[in-house]
């Protein structure tokens, strides 16, 4: 029987959904564009996980099997509406940009971050899926095949393409990013 | 720049990127409870409506069946009324005999798909024979000027034949028996008057004619009254 989760502040799926919805909405949002779709994606992918959790054999596989999920879930939703949309509505949300930088500082790195996500979104869906699991999600690459369901050696080969990729193009302004860092 | 700065460069800049969630966390619990509420609805609806496809198929498959081989048929309709009838009842089923009738009937129909077509009239086909009898052939009886078909049932010690004759209008059949070995009596079917003779060693004989003039004949290592219950199920 499924779990039926008692939502609250100490219950689990609780602490799960603090900690996980905001990575899994990102996820979905980065290949979509379509902050609401994320959302809804990410809230389906909760319930599908709750409904699903007796079949979770590795704990410490929990997230990496939530992003799975996530993945189905959006590939059908995404096929049942047919939608993209691209990044409009972005001023229902806030970008989650520090607020002690300067505002030269901040339009800056937000026209930086936007070049690199637009950059990222030229890539093919599979180099995308890899790219941001491991530049966003910080995951490993066996934990990136276990989310996609595909070898370790398929992930490092995806990863190492769309990385000279983004290099190719991204290098130039990743430098003048650097420089001003160092001073 | 080197490889790793180039990678915090991108991860820097992908969460810089990222989206801050506005909706409250109770609002996205709620929204997930919904969720989950709708799934198993869902989920109740796809399997009442997988449950609504197979018995129509059942019902399809059963009609189509009957259309296109109505004697067969007949055993199999019977066949799942009695399963649903049952199933009803109690899951305790034992259907071994009809699933040994139904087997009966289905290769009764194979044979008879494939001689059909030479013989002037319609070829009947028992729906009954005693338990564990097996169909060993279905022949043509070439000697004969009349059109003549001879269904011989077998286990593994004894034989029943069911021979089919076209004959004429007014046909008569006689038979001489001996008193002290038989005995001969004239019997009432469900649909028609036959004669049986029963013989000292436990076999017999069953005669009668059809209104399509056919004549049909059930003997061999039977009692009487099963002979009459093959010839009562006779479609």
């Amino acid at each position: 029987m499924a779990y039926k989760p008692e939502f609250g502040d100490d219950s689990l799926w609780s602490l799960a959904i603090q900690n996980f919805y905001p990575r899994i909405v990102n996820y979905v949002y980065f290949l979509t564009e379509d902050p609401f779709l994320a959302e809804d994606i990410a809230q389906e992918t909760f319930a599908r996980a709750i409904a699903k959790f007796h079949q979770l054999k590795d704990p410490a596989k929990f997230f990496p099997w939530l992003l799975s999920i996530a993945i189905n879930t959006g590939r059908n939703q995404i096929k049942q509406n047919q939608r993209t949309v691209p990044a409009s509505g972005m001023e229902f949300y806030i970008s989650k940009l520090s607020i002690d930088e300067s505002p030269a500082e901040l339009f800056e790195k937000q026209e930086t971050a936007t070049l690199v996500l637009k950059a990222v979104r030229k890539l093919s869906p599979q180099e995308q899926q890899v790219t941001i699991m491991r530049y966003y999600l910080d995951m490993k690459e066996k934990d990136i095949a276990f989310a996609l369901g595909v070898s370790t050696g398929t992930v490092k080969k995806q990863l190492s393409r769309s990385r000279s990729k983004l290099y190719s193009k991204l290098h130039q302004l990743s430098e003048s990013v650097g420089d001003k860092n160092d001073r | 720049m080197t490889d790793d700065k180039f990678d915090s460069f991108l991860s820097d800049s992908l969460k810089a990127a990222e989206i801050k969630i506005t909706t409250p966390i109770n609002e996205v619990e709620q929204m997930i409870a919904e969720k989950i509420a709708l799934n198993r609805q869902k989920k109740k609806q796809k399997q009442r409506r997988l449950i609504q496809i197979a018995a129509a198929v059942i019902l399809l498959l059963s009609i189509s069946a009957a259309l296109f081989f109505p004697e067969s048929v007949y055993a199999l309709k019977k066949q799942l009324f009695q399963t649903i009838h049952n199933v009803g009842k109690s899951i305790n089923i034992s259907l071994n005999s009809d699933a040994e009738q139904l087997e009966l009937q289905n290769q009764i129909a194979i044979e008879l798909a494939a001689i059909q077509g030479d013989i002037p009239f319609k070829i009947l086909i028992p729906q009954y024979i005693p338990p564990e009898y097996t169909l060993e052939s279905i022949k043509q009886s070439p000697g004969d000027k009349q059109a003549k078909i001879i269904m011989t049932f077998s286990n593994n010690k004894s034989t029943i034949l069911f021979t089919q004759t076209n004959v004429s209008d007014n046909y008569s059949v006689s038979v001489n028996v001996d008193v002290q070995e038989a005995q001969a009596e004239k019997i009432a079917l469900d649909k028609y008057e036959g004669n049986i003779i029963s013989y000292q060693d436990g076999s017999a004989s069953l005669i009668w004619i059809t209104n399509n003039n056919v004549m049909c004949q059930i003997l061999g290592d039977v009692s009487p009254d099963q002979a009459m219950e093959i010839a009562n199920s006779i479609q």
